[in-house]
C-alpha cells in the first residue's frame, strides 16, 4: 500500500469533501478555510497530477464558465483506490493516536 | 480586472509545465476575486506574486529541477562559516560595506522622505504648496496676500485654500514665561486637514473677523505638559504677550499641521490693509480638486501668474507663480532639482562599487586559493553556473550581514540629521518626519546588497572558473593555478589610485572639521555668559513699522538700564553688548587699501565682521597691541573706526602696521556696499587660538555699535568671575532673570548659556560629520592596505616554487625578488602615478578647495603606507621561498 504525505492527504480530503466541485481554486479555498494555510496553485496542481498518475484521483475537463475567459476547468474526483489509500492512511494515524490525544493536548499547551 | 501585465508576464515565464495554463488561469481568477472583494491593487498583486513564486517552486520541485540556480541552504551555511574562517576579510570588507551602505541608505532616506513625503493626513496626497518665485533674486516671494485671494477665487484645479505664517510669542503662565511658536492659520487649514479635535473645536472662519474674541487651539502634547491633561482646559485663558486668548480646542496627538505646530491662532488677512506685494509673508497651500493633476494645477497657476505679471508689472514682472509638492516651500527645497539629488545619490552609490571592488580583490585572492576545490567539484559534474551561484550565495551572506550593521548605522545618521534639522528649524521635526526607513529605502538597500553580492561574489568566481577547471586537476597539489589577470591588475591599479588620491581628500575634509573644532578661546569661557533680552510684544504681531515706533524707545532704555543693574551686582565684573557671541560672527568680504590713503591700491580679503559695544575689549580683558581700543567718542556721527585682531595683521596685511589702513565691505560681486571707508584705529590680541592649526583663527574686524544699533533682541555678554557655569547656568540665570523682570515684567532673558556651553553645542553639530569621515577614511585605508596585502602575498605564494627553483639554479636573491615583484611593483607605481594626477586634477578643478595643500602633502604619505604594507605582505612568503631547498623545489615538479 502506497504511503501518503501530509499534503497529499489534505488534497484528497478536499477532493472528497468538494464532491462535484473539486477544481484547483475550490481545493485551494477549502484548504485555506479548514487549515488556514495559503498554498500556491502550483502546489495544488502538481500534487493532484502526482495523485492522478498514481491512480488515486481522476480528472475531467468541463466547458468554459463565466469569469474564466473561455478556458476549461479541470475537475477532480476520488477513485476507489484513492479512497482506500486515504482511509488506510487515516486509520494508521488514528491507530497510532489511540487515546493519547488528551495527553497530547496537555503537552502542547505546556 | 486582470492582474498587472508585468506580473502576468513574469508568472508566465516562471510557471512552466503541463499544468501551467490551469495554474495561470486560477491565479488570474484569484486576483479578480481579491479585487472584487475590495482588496487594494497592491495587496492583490502581492498575493498574485506570492502565488507565482510558490507555484514556480512546486513545478520545479515536481520536475526534479531544484530551483534552477542550485542555491541551497548549504551554500548559505557555508557562506556564514566563511565569515568566521576568514575573520580579517570579514572585518575589513564588512566594515567598508557597512559604512558605505549606511551612508547610501541614510542619504537616500533623507532625500526621499523630504522629496516624496508621505503626509499622514486623509487627503495628504492631494496637498500642494503655492507661491510666487522671484526669478531676479532666484528665491521665493511670500508677500503674497493679494495673490492668495486672487488664486483662491480663480483656480479650479485647487479646490481648497489655506494660508499660515509662523510667529513667535511669549506665553505667560503664573511666574513662568516661555517663548513659543504659533501658527497663525486660516480656519480653512483645519478643514483641509480633516482631523477632528479631541476637545472643543478647531478654528472657524468667524475667528478671523476683526474684533472677534482672541482664541487659541493647542496641541495634545501641550495639553498634557502645560495643562496636565485638564479635561476642562477649553475655556481657560492664557496670556500671549500683552493680550489674553481663550483656548477653544485641543488637537489630537501627532497633529502638527502645517509643519510642527503645537499652538494655532486665527490668521486675519485683510488685503485692503496692504499694498500688492506687501504685508506679512505667508505660506499658501491647497488641496488639488478631485480628478485634477499636479501638472494641470501648475499650468493653471502659471497662466494666472502670467496675467498678473502683465497687469501689475511694478510688483509682479519678475514673479512666477508656481505649484510645489506640499513640503517643498516649508523646508525650502524648491530650488533643488531632482537631477541634482539623483546625481548626488549616484555618486554615493558609486562609492559602494569602489568599496565592493576592493572587497572583490580581497575575495579573489581567497577564491584563487580554492582553485583545487573548484577543479574537483567541476570534475564531479558541477556546472559553472552552479559554482557561480554558490559564490554569489556566499557573498550574499557576507553582504547581508554587513548591510545589517550598515542599516543600524544608517538609522543613527538619520536620527542625527533629523536632530540637526530640529536644532536649525523650529525645535521640532516636521509632523511628517519619520525615523523609520521608507519602503523605497528598503528597495534601494536590497538593490545595493544585490549589486555588491554580484560584484564580490560573481566577479572573482567568473575569473576563477573562467577556464576549463578539469584540465587543472593536474595542478592539484602543485600550488595555486589561478593568477591575477589583466582585469585584476587594472582593478588593483585603480584601487591604489583611488585610495591614494581619495584618502587625502577625506583626511583633508576631516582636518577642516577637526581643526575648526580645536579652536579655543583665550578668555575664561566658563565664566562668561551670553544671553538675549526679549520683550513681550503684542500678539497677533503688529506690522513692522508700527512695532518699531512703539517698542524701540522703551526697549533701548531697558537695555541700558539692565546693563547698569547687572554691573552693580557683586558677582558680575563686566557687562557688554555684541551682535553675536565671539567666534560666531559672519564672515564678510572686504576691500582694503594697501598703501595710499586714496585707496588707489586695494586688495580683497575675507574676515569676520563683529559688532560690539565700546567696552567689549575691557570686558574680555583683551590686550591692545597697537593703536587704541574704542571709546565713547567713536560712536559720534561721521566716525567709522574699526579695530582688527592680530591674525588680520598677520594674514591680510602680512605684518604691515595696521593702524591708518582703511577698509570697506563689499558684496559677492566685489562692489562696495558703501562709498565710505572705515579706518583701522587699533589692533587687539586674538580672542581665540588654535594649537592644531593657527590658520583656523580667523581675521576679525570689530566695529563699535551703540544701543540704538544693537537691534532686537540685544545680546548681552556678562562676565561673572568664579561662577564656573559650564555645568549649568541655573543660579546665575535665575539671578539675571530676576533683575530683568524686576526692571519690567515684560522683559525676560532667553538662551542664557556660558560661552563654554555654546562651544560644546557647536561641537555636537560637527560630531556626526567627524564620525562619518573617520569611518570612511578608515575603511578606505584598511581596504586598500588589505587589497595590496592580498595581491602581494598571493603573487609571492603562487610563485614560491618558482623562487625555489631559481634559487636552486643559482639565481641571486635580489634578482629573483626583483623578477617576482616586478609586475606587482609596477602596478603599485602605476596606481600612485595615476593617484597623483587625479589629486592634482581635483585640486585644480576646485581651485584648491577639495584636496588643499595639506591634502596634497598627504598623497606621498598615503602611497608610502600602501607600499610599506605591500612590502611587509611580500616579505614572509618571499623569505619562505628563498629558504626552500633546491632539491625539494625540483622534486615537487
Amino acid at each position: 500500500m502506497a504511503n501518503l504525505a501530509e499534503f497529499e492527504q489534505i488534497i484528497l480530503f478536499s477532493v472528497l469533501n468538494l464532491d462535484d466541485d473539486a477544481c484547483g481554486v475550490s481545493i485551494r479555498d477549502a484548504i485555506m478555510e479548514r487549515t488556514g494555510r495559503a498554498v500556491s496553485s502550483g502546489a495544488v496542481y502538481t500534487t493532484l497530477g502526482r495523485l492522478e498518475e498514481r491512480g488515486l484521483v481522476e480528472s475531467s475537463e468541463r466547458g468554459a464558465e463565466t469569469g474564466r475567459r473561455g478556458r476549461p476547468r479541470k475537475h477532480y474526483s476520488l477513485l476507489p483506490r484513492g479512497a482506500q489509500v486515504l482511509m488506510q492512511s487515516y486509520q494508521i494515524i488514528q491507530a497510532m493516536a489511540g487515546d493519547s490525544i488528551p495527553k497530547l493536548a496537555e503537552l502542547a499547551e505546556g | 480586472m486582470a492582474a498587472p501585465r508585468l506580473l502576468r508576464r513574469i508568472a508566465k515565464r516562471l510557471v512552466r509545465g503541463r499544468e501551467a495554463p490551469l495554474i495561470l488561469a486560477d491565479m488570474d481568477e484569484l486576483y479578480r476575486r481579491d479585487r472584487a472583494r475590495g482588496l487594494p491593487g497592491w495587496r492583490a498583486s502581492w498575493l498574485y506574486a506570492v502565488n507565482t513564486i510558490g507555484s514556480s517552486r512546486s513545478m520545479r520541485r515536481s520536475a526534479g529541477r531544484g530551483n534552477g540556480w542550485g542555491v541551497s541552504w548549504l551554500d548559505l551555511v557555508v557562506g556564514a562559516r566563511m565569515l568566521f574562517r576568514h575573520p580579517v576579510i570579514t572585518l575589513i570588507g564588512g566594515l567598508g560595506i557597512a559604512v558605505t551602505i549606511a551612508i547610501g541608505v541614510a542619504s537616500f532616506t533623507f532625500f526621499y522622505t523630504n522629496l516624496y513625503p508621505t503626509i499622514p493626513l486623509e487627503e495628504g496626497h492631494r496637498l500642494v504648496g503655492l507661491e510666487n518665485w522671484d526669478v531676479e533674486i532666484n528665491n521665493e516671494s511670500r508677500q503674497q496676500l493679494h495673490d492668495y485671494h486672487e488664486w483662491r477665487a480663480a483656480m479650479r484645479t485647487v479646490s481648497e485654500f489655506a494660508a499660515f505664517r509662523p510667529v513667535s510669542a511669549d506665553i505667560i503662565g503664573g511666574s513662568s514665561v516661555e517663548r513659543i511658536r504659533i501658527a497663525q492659520m486660516t480656519a480653512s487649514g483645519f478643514e483641509m486637514a480633516r482631523v477632528a479635535p479631541v476637545l472643543g473645536r478647531y478654528l472657524v472662519e468667524a475667528d478671523e473677523a476683526v474684533g472677534a474674541v482672541p482664541v487659541l487651539v493647542i496641541g495634545h502634547g501641550i495639553w498634557q505638559s502645560q495643562f496636565a491633561g485638564d479635561p476642562d482646559v477649553v475655556g481657560r485663558e492664557v496670556r500671549l504677550g500683552r493680550s489674553t486668548h481663550t483656548i477653544v480646542g485641543v488637537m489630537p496627538e501627532g497633529f502638527g499641521f502645517p509643519f510642527a505646530e503645537s499652538y494655532w491662532a486665527p490668521l486675519r488677512l485683510d488685503p485692503n490693509e496692504f499694498e500688492r506685494g506687501e504685508g506679512p509673508s505667508i505660506f499658501i497651500f491647497g488641496l488639488l480638486a478631485e480628478g485634477a493633476t499636479f501638472e494641470a494645477a501648475q499650468a493653471e497657476l502659471a497662466a494666472i501668474g502670467d496675467r498678473a505679471s502683465v497687469e501689475y508689472p511694478d510688483t509682479h514682472a519678475q514673479l512666477r507663480a508656481r505649484v510645489h509638492p506640499y513640503t517643498y516651500p516649508l523646508i525650502d527645497i524648491q530650488g533643488i532639482g531632482l537631477a541634482e539629488v539623483g546625481a548626488f545619490q549616484v555618486i554615493v552609490s558609486l562609492l559602494l562599487i569602489v568599496v565592493g571592488t576592493n572587497v572583490a580583490v580581497l575575495t579573489y585572492a581567497r577564491t584563487a586559493t580554492r582553485s583545487t576545490e573548484l577543479s574537483v567539484r567541476s570534475a564531479l559534474g558541477a556546472s559553472r553556473r552552479r559554482l557561480l551561484s554558490q559564490f554569489v550565495a556566499e557573498a550574499l551572506v557576507f553582504t547581508v550581514a554587513s548591510a545589517a550593521v550598515g542599516l543600524v548605522a544608517a538609522r543613527y545618521f538619520i536620527r542625527e540629521s533629523n536632530r540637526v534639522m530640529e536644532l536649525d528649524l523650529t525645535s521640532a521635526a516636521p509632523f511628517w518626519a519619520s525615523y523609520s526607513l521608507p519602503p523605497a529605502a528598503w528597495v534601494y538597500t536590497l538593490f545595493m546588497i544585490a549589486l555588491t553580492a554580484v560584484l564580490i561574489g560573481a566577479l572573482p568566481a567568473l575569473r576563477a572558473t573562467g577556464r576549463d577547471l578539469r584540465d587543472s586537476l593536474s595542478d592539484i597539489g602543485g600550488g595555486g593555478s589561478v593568477a591575477f589577470g589583466r582585469t585584476w591588475s587594472l582593478l588593483i591599479v585603480a584601487q591604489i589610485a583611488i585610495s591614494v588620491a581619495g584618502l587625502p581628500v577625506a583626511m583633508s575634509m576631516g582636518w577642516t572639521v577637526v581643526g575648526s573644532g580645536a579652536t579655543e578661546p583665550n578668555f575664561d569661557s566658563d565664566e562668561i555668559l551670553s544671553t538675549r533680552l526679549w520683550m513681550q510684544l503684542d500678539f497677533p504681531p503688529l506690522p513692522d513699522d508700527e512695532a518699531r515706533a512703539k517698542y524701540t524707545g522703551p526697549y533701548q532704555g531697558f537695555v541700558a538700564e539692565l546693563e547698569r543693574r547687572f554691573e552693580s551686582e557683586t558677582n558680575i565684573s563686566a557687562v557688554t553688548i555684541a551682535g553675536t557671541h565671539p567666534g560666531g560672527e559672519p564672515v564678510r568680504r572686504l576691500e582694503l587699501d594697501l598703501a595710499a590713503p586714496d585707496g588707489a591700491e586695494t586688495t580683497l580679503a575675507s574676515a569676520r565682521r563683529a559688532e560690539i559695544a565700546v567696552d567689549f575689549f575691557a570686558a574680555f580683558d583683551t590686550p591692545v597691541l597697537d593703536g587704541r581700543e574704542f571709546d565713547a567718542g567713536d560712536l559720534s556721527a561721521g566716525m567709522r573706526p574699526v579695530v582688527v585682531n592680530a591674525t588680520f595683521v598677520d594674514k591680510i596685511l602680512k605684518g604691515m602696521p595696521a593702524v591708518g589702513h582703511r577698509l570697506r565691505y563689499v558684496g559677492r560681486d566685489g562692489v562696495a556696499e558703501s562709498e565710505e571707508w572705515r579706518e583701522v584705529i587699533g589692533v587687539v590680541a586674538d580672542l581665540h587660538s588654535n594649537r592644531a592649526d593657527p590658520d583656523w583663527v580667523r581675521p576679525t574686524v570689530y566695529e563699535p555699535v551703540s544701543i540704538p544699533d544693537v537691534g532686537f533682541p540685544a545680546r548681552l555678554i556678562v562676565r561673572a568671575p568664579g561662577s564656573a557655569v559650564s555645568n549649568g547656568v541655573g543660579d546665575i540665570e535665575a539671578q539675571l532673570d530676576g533683575i530683568a523682570t524686576g526692571l519690567d515684567p515684560s522683559l525676560r532673558l532667553v538662551g542664557t548659556r556660558s560661552l563654554e556651553q555654546i562651544s560644546q553645542q557647536e561641537t555636537v553639530a560637527i560630531r556626526t560629520t567627524i564620525i562619518a569621515l573617520v569611518a570612511v577614511t578608515l575603511s578606505v585605508l584598511l581596504l586598500s592596505a588589505a587589497g595590496v596585502y592580498a595581491m602581494m602575498s598571493f603573487t609571492v605564494t603562487s610563485r614560491t616554487r618558482e623562487i625555489g627553483i631559481r634559487s636552486a639554479l643559482g639565481g641571486r636573491p635580489g634578482s629573483i625578488l626583483r623578477t617576482v615583484f616586478g609586475a606587482s611593483l609596477k602596478q603599485m607605481a602605476a596606481g600612485v602615478v595615476l593617484a597623483v594626477a587625479l589629486a592634482v586634477a581635483l585640486d585644480g578643478l576646485a581651485d584648491g578647495g577639495i584636496v588643499g595643500e595639506k591634502g596634497l602633502a598627504l598623497v606621498p604619505a598615503t602611497a608610502l603606507i600602501l607600499i610599506v604594507v605591500g612590502v611587509l605582505a611580500a616579505l614572509g612568503p618571499a623569505r619562505r621561498g628563498l629558504r626552500i631547498e633546491p632539491t625539494d623545489a625540483l622534486r615537487s615538479d
